[in-house]
């Protein structure tokens, strides 16, 4: 923000004169939302902000005597929504404001402040365009209204004169019998921005002749605007359904819309045309009447939201909102594992006293700025900081030339922390500046100036592949990798090439009768997590350095910021802090290395907070695929052959995407047995963000591929879709895998049919417009990675679990509380949790990839055998009997069918202290010992990966052939966990992917231009809200138990975004007859694919 | 830049305290107050991490200039219990129901819960949704918080009292 000063006058004479006196150097500020966003964004920097917040003569809402309305400037939205004078006056007026963003808005922002700022994309100014509205105003030469038709001249510019300031809305009294409605189409999200609106007052007279109509459009032009061909075309007519739609289509000539993640400029003019037809339509035949629905007419404040054309929320009468079910196959003797359990530690997160990354200080820390590049592809010349350094308040100012220079990665080593003579995005780290403030370090930053000469640089994955491709990594081949899942290809662009070659692919297409081929595409997105990234770090007089972080996997952190350093492993210290999301995007090295580097030079600790524009180009995306797909079949279904390209692309860096490579590599065939396969997967650089892990790894991307392709092969048979899947897919046991491993315990085909009958598969009626859609998923936990755990008994009998891993929100360490307590025969509350840092903890690999509690719950479990074992072998000394002899019960160790003959754990323990073994420490670790590596050239190995998760997604879908919108009636989501060790977190794990599957599959992209994010707040990248969630039954499936498992448990993080995308794909399809091969289904694209891509000649209903 | 002296009331308490006039209010809580259960999640009154009560109105702490709370009563999640043993319906209902997986939309989403049964004590499932709306989470799919809001309520997913 600017530096400015504030002003708060209590009478309008003197808000005038203010403004008069600071001329352009004053802004007045009503409610503040609109002028603290432009403030914030740097669009408005007056020197002077006039506030009318004590102008009371400017509040109230209030009937006129000739039975019109007068709206205060100063009334909120909120206080216009609830009047009874404006429902009253028009109950369409009461209703857009109820539509304007969300509450906390509306109890902020002013119908005068709302105004005058102009804003196309805002409700209420295109119904008062609609209505006839007047403004009143005042100024130095006095009170003035002005028409709402003259009010907006230009894109946030009214036609106020200086000094002006708007004194309240006035509304013309309404003929009797005029009908209004205000119409918000929002098929994003329920809080986004109108993709376009209209609003309409109608006066019908005898016959339904159109005495009056005035139409206003909001988001269609630089202004809002009046759709006045359509009112001229209309006025004195009959209102037929054909001269309605012959007139609304002239509204393509009243706006101007503005292109942007809602829609291109072709397809608002289009929605314009629809949604104004509709509405006239809507309001002849009353088909907007609300008070006629019953389930909104309880209160007035259901009516005022809900809205059944927009579909805002759907709510189905006698709908549940969610079906929790749980198919046991046995019942089991555990006493503590099994139990739906909520967290004992959920007290200091319900109260605001959790500490996470963003709330951590240290005494005496500076604050931190990264300076980025501004370039997608260039060296760099020079970098002159002399200005930054020299600005009061600035401790420090490091860059890429005088830090290490040590590469980082997941697998792929390629990722310097500071660029050093080479940028190779947008975004990247150049330098970094350590200030005493934010304020200061940002305004320092400012003052970076980085000479560049530009490299050619290279943004489509497809491209980046060509020979004459400008290379990203010329040293590629000296880079160190892991070699087991990731195999570069030095020379080119390719980070990575993974194949999978199995039996005889050419012989499979020949001997099958159908072949299905296919290219399929997705999008980068972001795991916005609401909490940033923060870290801070300081170095102690040894030469060590701790590093306070909210990462989901502190090792991972401890060996990058060593190998960035060039320092030992054991100079590094982490400890984490907790976790406001990660769900992958907090998984790698990101500030962790520059706050180091900043607390080094300037000799103080240094944290480092991202915002959320920096969340968008200082982090990481997902990587888009580009799948070319291609499946032979014999008539009765059976999968013979899987041919396929996945091309990645990785970004400037690999981060953890090598790993998605080798895993959406992997899951091409799906969890299906097909025996001629031929699949190559290369991870590809190109100069924007590094892509990195998000919840799916890989699979979500893959499955939307390969699922829809197995739908394609039963329309061309004519098979069911459901009977396809259970004809090929993985047995219970002994089906062999892509990879040529052998299966078991695969809960895939009960998922399926769970799946099915809940959607009511076999009986599912056929309408238009309306489909339905189901997909298989599967996916694996990436192996070779570690966990291991440390079970202390203290001194109080209390036990103490201890380990490195960080529990994000998934509820790990209630789920490995559970296991301990059960293992060693205690009750729950008797286990204390304890995430240490990486001095203290043994190694973990970290909360990613669903491994936690199938790789944590091994090592917790002999943790705890181990801790049981020493615990019952100290007290069998004590009480002189064989440990054999001995069990646990109620925190005692007592002798079997001897009850009174026992001992509390706090009496073991001290007595081990002073006269046995010591303190009871148990240990237990799982590492995977038989794990083979797979064959490079034939991706074949007997175990490529140990855990794998399996489940089934279904849906029922309505489409709306106008507009594209797809809305979601139903969802089923049923997963084969295994065994749910804690059910109420499982149930939270598939319904937090779900909604993530559902931004993936319907709106969430991060949008670029020349490497360049387009789209970079929330605002902008949209991700699902309460109320966009279908109704949804979630299937917990057991009976399946992972025989490695601990309890039988596979991981199951990840498994509800894998199909849902897929399973709407199909769903589309079903409806409309047509193939989906992009994602997300914005309602554009769907239209474009529905239609052609003619727009112009959208079929009517 | 004008500094501005402020006295308002936090969490029940008179407070005082001077600020530039760009501090906005989640600012003044977080970095001058150190009440850090107020979060910043997207800083332009999209996600609801912020979300505040002022004068008992829902609002958006990182869209308020900190001038505006002057002579007003600010309460902060840090507010709403007396204490760690006398939770209110809505903190318990969130533990005990899933109501939140990570916790940093939390402070934000039991505040506006907070403000929601203030006006409507009995709501159903699509005023809840409707009403929460504005508040973000990325960890649960938003079922048990609807669940959580449900059950502090004692309402079912219809409104109806005593059912759920």
């Amino acid at each position: 923000m600017s530096s400015f000063d504030y002003h708060a006058p209590v009478s309008l004479p003197e808000v005038v004169e203010l403004l008069q006196s600071y001329g352009s150097d004053a802004h007045l500020m009503a409610g503040g939302t609109l002028m603290m966003l432009m403030l914030k964004n740097g669009l408005m920097q007056p020197a002077h902000i006039v506030s009318l917040r004590h102008i009371r003569d400017l509040e109230g809402i209030r009937p006129t005597t000739n039975g019109g309305l007068e709206i205060r400037a100063l009334a909120t939205h909120r206080q216009a929504e609830m009047s009874e004078d404006v429902r009253a006056y028009c109950p369409a007026l009461a209703e857009t404001f109820a539509r304007v963003a969300t509450i906390r808005i509306r109890n902020q922002g002013t119908v005068g402040g709302n105004l005058a700022h102009a804003d196309p994309a805002q409700d209420p100014p295109a119904m008062f365009l609609a209505l006839g509205a007047e403004v009143a105003v005042t100024g130095p030469e006095g009170d003035r209204t002005i028409s709402i038709d003259d009010l907006f001249i230009d894109y946030l510019e009214t036609s106020l004169r200086d000094a002006e300031v708007i004194t309240a809305v006035r509304l013309p009294p309404l003929h009797p019998g005029t009908q209004a409605t205000y119409l918000k189409f929002v098929p994003r999200t329920a809080d986004d921005y109108a993709t376009v609106s209209i609003a309409a007052v109608l006066r019908l007279g005898a016959a339904n002749t159109c005495e009056d109509l005035r139409i206003g459009l909001g988001s269609l032009g630089p202004v809002p605007l009046r759709g006045r061909s359509v009112e001229d075309a209309l006025r004195g007519q009959e209102l037929t359904p054909a001269r309605i739609r012959e007139a609304a289509a002239l509204v393509r000539s009243d706006v101007d819309p503005l292109a942007d993640g809602r829609g291109s400029v072709r397809y608002k003019r289009e929605m314009a045309f629809v949604w104004t037809e509709r509405v006239i339509q809507g309001l002849v035949v009353g088909a907007t009447d609300r008070r006629s629905r019953p389930h909104e007419s309880r209160t007035a404040h259901s009516e005022t939201r809900y809205d059944p054309m927009v579909g805002e929320v759907r709510l189905e009468g006698g709908d549940p909102i969610v079906v929790r079910r749980q198919m046991t196959s046995s019942r089991s003797t555990n006493t503590v594992v099994g139990k739906r359990t909520p967290p004992s530690g959920g007290v200091m997160y319900v109260t605001g006293r959790a500490v996470f990354g963003i709330d951590f200080e240290l005494p005496g820390m500076l604050r931190g700025k990264i300076v980025r590049s501004t370039v997608p592809h260039a060296r760099i010349v020079a970098i002159d900081t002399a200005d930054a350094t020299s600005l009061p308040g600035v401790m420090a100012v490091i860059t890429g030339r005088d830090s290490p220079h040590g590469l980082t990665g997941a697998r792929l080593k390629d990722e310097p922390i500071f660029a050093g003579d080479r940028v190779r995005y947008v975004g990247e780290p150049v330098c970094a500046i350590a200030a005493v403030d934010e304020r200061t370090a940002a305004a320092a930053a400012q003052l970076v100036r980085i000479e560049y000469e530009d490299l050619i640089p290279v943004f489509e994955a497809s491209e980046a592949l060509g020979r004459t491709a400008p290379l990203l990594h010329e040293n590629l081949g000296s880079y160190t990798f892991r070699p087991y899942d990731c195999h570069p290809v030095p020379g080119t662009n390719i980070a990575s090439h993974i194949k999978i070659r199995k039996g005889d692919v050419t012989a499979g297409f020949r001997a099958a009768d159908v072949i299905v081929e296919e290219t399929y595409r997705t999008q980068a997105t972001h795991a916005m997590y609401i909490e940033p990234h923060a870290s801070v770090a300081q170095w102690d007089a040894s030469g060590k350095v701790s590093i306070w972080t909210n990462t989901q996997a502190p090792f991972i952190v401890r060996s990058g910021v060593a190998t960035a350093l060039g320092i030992p492993v054991s100079r590094v210290r982490v400890i984490p802090l907790l976790v406001g999301g990660g769900f992958g995007g907090k998984a790698q090295l990101k500030l962790e290395g520059v706050c180091a580097l900043l607390a080094r030079a300037a000799g103080r600790p240094v944290g480092i907070r991202l915002d959320r524009a920096e969340e968008f180009t200082g982090t990481s995306v997902s990587p888009p695929f580009t799948i070319r797909i291609k499946t032979g079949a014999r008539n009765d279904g059976t999968f013979l052959a899987c041919e396929a390209d996945l091309v990645i692309d990785n970004g400037a860096y690999s981060e953890a995407v090598d790993g998605v490579c080798w895993e959406a590599t992997i899951g091409a065939a799906g969890p299906y047995s097909i025996p001629h396969q031929k699949i190559d997967g290369r991870l590809v650089y190109t100069n924007k963000l590094p892509t990195g892990p998000l919840r799916g790894f890989g699979w979500p991307q893959i499955t939307w591929a390969l699922e829809q392709n197995v739908d394609a092969i039963a329309v061309r048979l004519g098979i069911d879709p459901l009977e396809i899947r259970l004809r090929n897919a993985f047995e219970e046991d002994g089906s062999i895998s892509s990879t040529g491993a052998l299966m078991h315990a695969v809960g895939l085909k009960a998922s399926l049919r769970a799946a099915a009958d809940a959607i009511g598969w076999s009986s599912r009626e056929r309408r238009p417009n309306h489909g339905f859609g189901i997909a298989a998923l599967t996916k694996l936990s990436v192996p070779f990675i570690p966990s291991s755990s440390i079970i202390k008994i203290n001194e109080d009998g209390r036990v103490q679990l201890i380990s490195g891993a960080t529990d994000i929100g998934q509820g790990s360490n209630l789920t490995m509380a559970q296991i301990a307590a059960e293992e060693i025969g205690v009750e729950l509350d008797q286990i204390d949790v304890v995430v240490a840092d990486t001095d203290t903890a043994p190694y973990d690999g970290g909360a990613i990839s669903s491994r936690l509690t199938f790789f944590l719950g091994n090592a917790v479990r002999a943790a705890a055998a181990d801790a049981r074992s020493q615990l019952l072998a100290t007290a069998a000394e004590m009480l002189e009997v064989a440990s054999d002899d001995l069990d646990v019960h109620g925190g005692r160790a007592s002798v079997i069918g001897v009850p009174d003959r026992s001992l509390a754990f706090r009496e073991i323990v001290l007595y081990s202290h002073m006269r046995g073994g010591g303190p009871i420490i148990g240990r237990g670790s799982y590492v995977d010992r038989d794990v083979v590596p797979m064959d490079p050239q034939t991706g074949q190995s007997s175990r490529a990966a140990t855990d794998f998760t399996y489940g089934a997604q279904a849906v029922e879908i309505e489409v709306d052939p106008r507009t594209g919108q797809v809305t979601i009636l139903r969802v089923v989501s049923a997963h084969d966990c295994g065994f749910a060790i804690n059910p109420l977190a499982v149930e939270g794990q598939i319904e937090g992917g779900l909604s993530m599957g559902l931004g993936f599959a319907l709106m969430e992209e991060v949008l670029s231009e020349d490497g360049r994010v387009l789209n970079p707040s929330m605002g902008e990248y949209k991700i699902p809200t309460i109320a966009d969630m279908p109704p949804l039954t979630s299937i917990i499936v057991e009976g399946f138990p992972h025989p490695d498992g601990p309890f039988g448990a596979k991981g199951v993080g990840e498994a509800s975004i894998i199909g849902i995308a897929a399973a709407i794909g199909n769903a589309l399809s079903d409806a409309t007859g047509r193939r989906f091969t992009e994602l997300p289904l914005s309602p554009e694209r769907v239209l474009t694919v529905i239609n052609g891509v003619q727009l112009d000649a959208v079929a009517d209903p | 830049m004008s500094e501005h002296h402020l006295r308002f009331s936090l969490n029940g308490v008179e407070r005082e305290a001077k600020v530039p006039a760009d501090r906005s209010l989640v600012e003044l809580l977080r970095d001058d107050l150190g009440l850090t259960g107020t979060k910043e999640g997207c800083g332009i009154g999209v996600c609801g991490a912020c979300s505040v009560l002022i004068d008992g109105q829902l609002l958006s702490g990182c869209l308020i200039p900190a001038v505006y709370v002057d002579g007003h009563e600010i309460t902060t999640i840090e507010g709403l219990a007396p204490d760690v043993d006398h939770l209110t319906a809505l903190q318990e209902a969130f533990i005990r129901h899933g109501g939140f997986q990570c916790g940093a939309c939390t402070p934000g989403q039991i505040i506006a819960a907070t403000a929601l049964l203030e006006e409507y004590p009995h709501p159903n499932a699509v005023e809840i949704k409707q009403w929460m709306m504005g508040n973000l989470c990325r960890c649960t799919g938003y079922y048990k918080i609807i669940d959580s809001i449900l059950a502090a309520a004692g309402t079912d997913s219809w409104g109806r009292v005593g059912e759920g």
